[in-house]
């Protein structure tokens, strides 16, 4: 009863344990799963992505047609609404262009912005 | 001829109920006592036996993590475990350690929600919020580790795990650690006002009963029965480990919390043991594959999660997908026959402090 | 004359006994969370509450007995005013004079409960009958050491030869402390603390929800209540905590600080207020973090027995000093 009432008051004037979030954040670590970026330019359209993602969130897509030629082959066009944040896109890269960053602020009203596109429109 | 009772209703302790999970029985009820109790599982039901017969080894191994969201790492290790004996592979041993401790600290966790989650159904909301802030410093060892604070994504992956563990990763497990003594010692300071008065007494389950009816894990040892599948059947490296296993004679729900605390305690040593006999070395982290075929075969595999005794049947007929998975998770028998049980001829009054108490996983029963 | 100014500043003291009330509500929610380890609410959430419920839709269960159960929120919000009148508070004497007295008091306590019982059983769903049934219980269980209290105040008085034990104005204007002597203190305080230890169970807070346990029975004798109703129940929670400690501060600590003029009445009412937190932190913050649940039958046997033993000890003792 006594330990009750001494731990209870203590807490009173301690810090508490809530992180006032967005005024104060805790710091993401390195390797955390987040929002995909996406190089172009290392990419050599293998579609290894594609076929490895679990949820079939990746779609093999064509350039659009003023890119055509700078850009002959097919890019992978990710759905953040159907992807998991797994990571084997990732892995199974093999020359590096697709990688996870830590941007996990990815809530939005727009429905378009849900899905990436390789080639800005 | 039959006489209406006019004490006599039916009470739904159901799934729209801020105090049960996404599960339902329906008490009969005369008076303040409950005559019979019927269980409506199935309302969680996502069908993970059949989507497992369509992905691969890899793809499985994500799924797995969410068969049951509070100890997900768990599960990755148990279907980690059906795939590797079915292949065959040497696992490295610095990836069996790392197993063993990703698992251990996930029933550290599990174990935490159980204590948040009965304070909770007994109206004592200090225990809930204060649990359920010191889980979070170990979902962000979590963090760090597999790159997902509850999602692990398949961490513990067929062959070993995805990524090796980050060099800061060792001290902050320990500086964990002595966060969770510091929560242990809370949970102890406040039990005399809480927790005895509701819990001594009720929903007594004795030895006999628990071995007919099923019971396995934290509940079958508050009833007396001494089985733990990690000293038993030893997997992983648990035979060079060295820890108890707490078991109670009452049966009722205070040696059950009392058993999950002591859970915690002996999971603290185990922790501390792994992270004091790890190899050093790198590990190569493990990338998924394409065409990458299960020998053929049949296997059951079963662990000490959390909750219980699970199990995975695995049969592969040289595939890349399994022919069937079957996934044995330890609630079914909890939620069904024992909580039925129990719950005849008790006060609603303590109908929460019964079903909190037997820590239930609807997610672990439906699949 | 004084009575019509009286009668036009009801209107007044209701409204600030609501803001009071809310405004306590919210330091309670803050500093509860402070003791659990984490940060609170802002302190104007109550205000946000009932703003919200205001603005949402009223559903009226078609199984419900609909006359009353849309007027029982009313009727317990009224009553809980009522009481307010009665009592002196914040420094100035009862508004409605000596047309009442303890007795009135007391019995006027049991309305709101009433209130409640009779809306959860007018509400047409089963959870609310269980809790309807619990909070009769419960009524029963705490009227006991609450009357064994009052009565002992008053026969305090009476051996005092004290005109007229039972009125406020005597209770106030003769603070206990001073009638008895040690052995009788000791009993003042034994008297106290049961008083202190029936407010969760009058209010309703925890350790004493059995009938608004969302846990078990889900909402309990409020569960089909939504809107306007459920708003003016909020308030009426919301005011009765500062009713019933305006009662103990008037058996048991109706000081004032003695300055007189403007200076001294602002004075009076700021130290009113200031007992007012103490005493709710005590009986009402404090003991809902740090107990669970009792069951219905702890309830009972919790008041009716241990708490009873207390009082009339409380009582034997303040016999023993009267004798010596």
């Amino acid at each position: 009863m006594i330990k009750t009432i001494l731990e209870l008051i203590r807490n009173l004037f301690k810090k508490p344990m809530t992180v006032r979030f967005p005024h104060e954040q805790i710091e993401m670590p390195e390797g955390f799963r987040g929002e995909h970026a996406y190089e172009i330019d290392k990419c050599i359209s293998c579609g290894l992505c594609c076929k490895i993602c679990p949820n079939r969130a990746i779609e093999m897509i064509d350039a659009p047609q003023k890119d055509r030629d700078k850009y002959p082959k097919t890019y992978p066009r990710i759905d953040l609404g159907k992807c998991c944040f797994c990571g084997f896109c990732e892995d199974i890269c093999p020359t590096d262009a697709l990688k996870l960053t830590k941007n996990v602020y990815l809530s939005t009203f727009d429905s378009e912005s849900v899905i990436k596109e390789p080639i800005e429109k | 001829m039959s006489e209406k009772n006019p004490t006599a209703y039916e009470l739904l302790f159901g799934p729209a109920h801020p105090g049960s999970g996404n599960f339902s029985v329906r008490l009969k009820v005369e008076g303040e006592e409950v005559t019979s109790a019927r269980a409506d599982p199935g309302y969680l039901h996502r069908g993970f036996e059949k989507l497992m017969e369509y992905r691969n080894r890899m793809q499985n191994s994500i799924l797995s993590d969410r068969v049951c969201v509070f100890e997900a790492l768990n599960w990755n290790l148990i279907h980690a475990q059906a795939v590797d004996e079915l292949t065959g592979e040497d696992i490295p041993e610095k990836a069996r350690y790392i197993r063993v401790l990703m698992a251990e600290l996930s029933r550290i966790q599990s174990h935490l929600i159980w204590y948040g989650a009965t304070s909770m159904g007994l109206g004592f909301d200090t225990g809930f919020k204060v649990a359920f802030g010191y889980r979070d410093y170990i979902l962000d060892i979590f963090e760090l580790v597999t790159g997902g604070r509850v999602y692990p994504a398949g961490y513990i992956c067929p062959g070993g795990v995805r990524r090796d563990l980050p060099d800061s990763a060792k001290d902050k497990i320990r500086g964990v650690l002595g966060k969770t003594r510091e929560m242990l010692r809370k949970c102890e300071s406040f039990e005399k006002t809480t927790l005895q008065y509701r819990t001594k007494g009720v929903g007594i389950l004795d030895r006999g009963d628990a071995l007919r009816l099923g019971a396995t894990g934290p509940i079958a040892r508050a009833s007396g029965v001494s089985s733990d599948v990690r000293s038993d059947d030893p997997y992983e490296i648990y035979p060079e480990l060295d820890f108890e296993i707490p078991v109670r004679d009452e049966g009722d729900a205070y040696a059950r919390c009392i058993v999950g605390r002591q859970e915690i305690r002996e999971s603290i040593k185990i922790v501390e043991q792994v992270l004091e006999r790890m190899p050093e070395g790198k590990l190569d982290p493990i990338k998924p594959k394409l065409a990458n075929k299960i020998p053929e075969g049949e296997v059951y595999v079963r662990n000490e999660i959390a909750r219980g005794e699970a199990g995975i049947y695995m049969k592969s007929i040289g595939e890349e997908s399994p022919y069937r998975c079957k996934i044995r998770g330890p609630s079914l028998l909890h939620m069904i026959p024992v909580l039925e049980h129990l719950l005849k001829g008790a006060q609603i009054a303590d109908v929460p402090a019964i079903y909190w108490s037997l820590n239930i996983c609807p997610a672990d029963m439906d699949r | 004359m004084m009575m019509w100014i009286n009668i036009l500043l009801i209107p007044v003291i209701a409204f600030i006994a609501i803001v009071v009330g809310l405004l306590y509500a919210g330091i309670d929610r803050v500093l509860a969370a402070r003791m659990q380890e984490r940060v609170g609410p802002p302190l104007t959430q109550p205000f946000l509450d009932v703003y919200k419920l205001l603005i949402k839709q009223n559903i009226i269960p078609g199984k419900s007995v609909k006359w009353l159960f849309n007027s029982m929120p009313v009727v317990c919000l009224a009553s809980t005013l009522i009481i307010l009148f009665y009592l002196p508070f914040g420094g100035f004497d009862p508004l409605l004079g000596d047309n009442g007295d303890l007795i009135l008091v007391l019995y006027l306590l049991i309305v709101p409960a009433l209130a409640m019982v009779i809306a959860g059983l007018s509400s047409g769903s089963p959870y609310a009958s269980v809790g309807a049934q619990r909070k009769m219980i419960m009524m029963m269980s705490y009227e006991f050491p609450l009357a064994i209290t009052v009565v002992s105040i008053a026969w305090l008085l009476t051996t005092s030869e004290i005109p007229d034990p039972f009125s406020l104005q005597a209770v106030t204007g003769n603070p206990v402390w001073g009638l008895v002597g040690p052995l009788g203190l000791l009993g003042l305080i034994l008297q106290l603390l049961v008083l202190l230890f029936v407010t969760p169970g009058e209010l309703g807070r925890i350790p004493f929800d059995v009938s608004e346990a969302s846990q078990e029975i889900a909402g309990g004798v409020l569960v089909e209540y939504s809107g306007r109703n459920l708003a003016l129940f909020y308030l009426a929670n919301a005011v009765k905590a500062v009713v019933f400690v305006s009662v103990i501060i008037a058996l048991f600590f109706p000081y004032g600080l003695g300055v007189t003029g403007w200076a001294g009445i602002l004075a009076d009412s700021l130290l009113f207020f200031i007992k007012l937190f103490l005493l709710l932190f005590v009986g009402s913050t404090f003991i809902r973090v740090a107990m669970s649940r009792f069951r219905i039958t702890q309830v009972v046997y919790v008041y009716w027995i241990p708490s009873v033993l207390v009082s009339l000890t409380g009582l034997l003792l303040m016999l023993v000093d009267t004798l010596l």
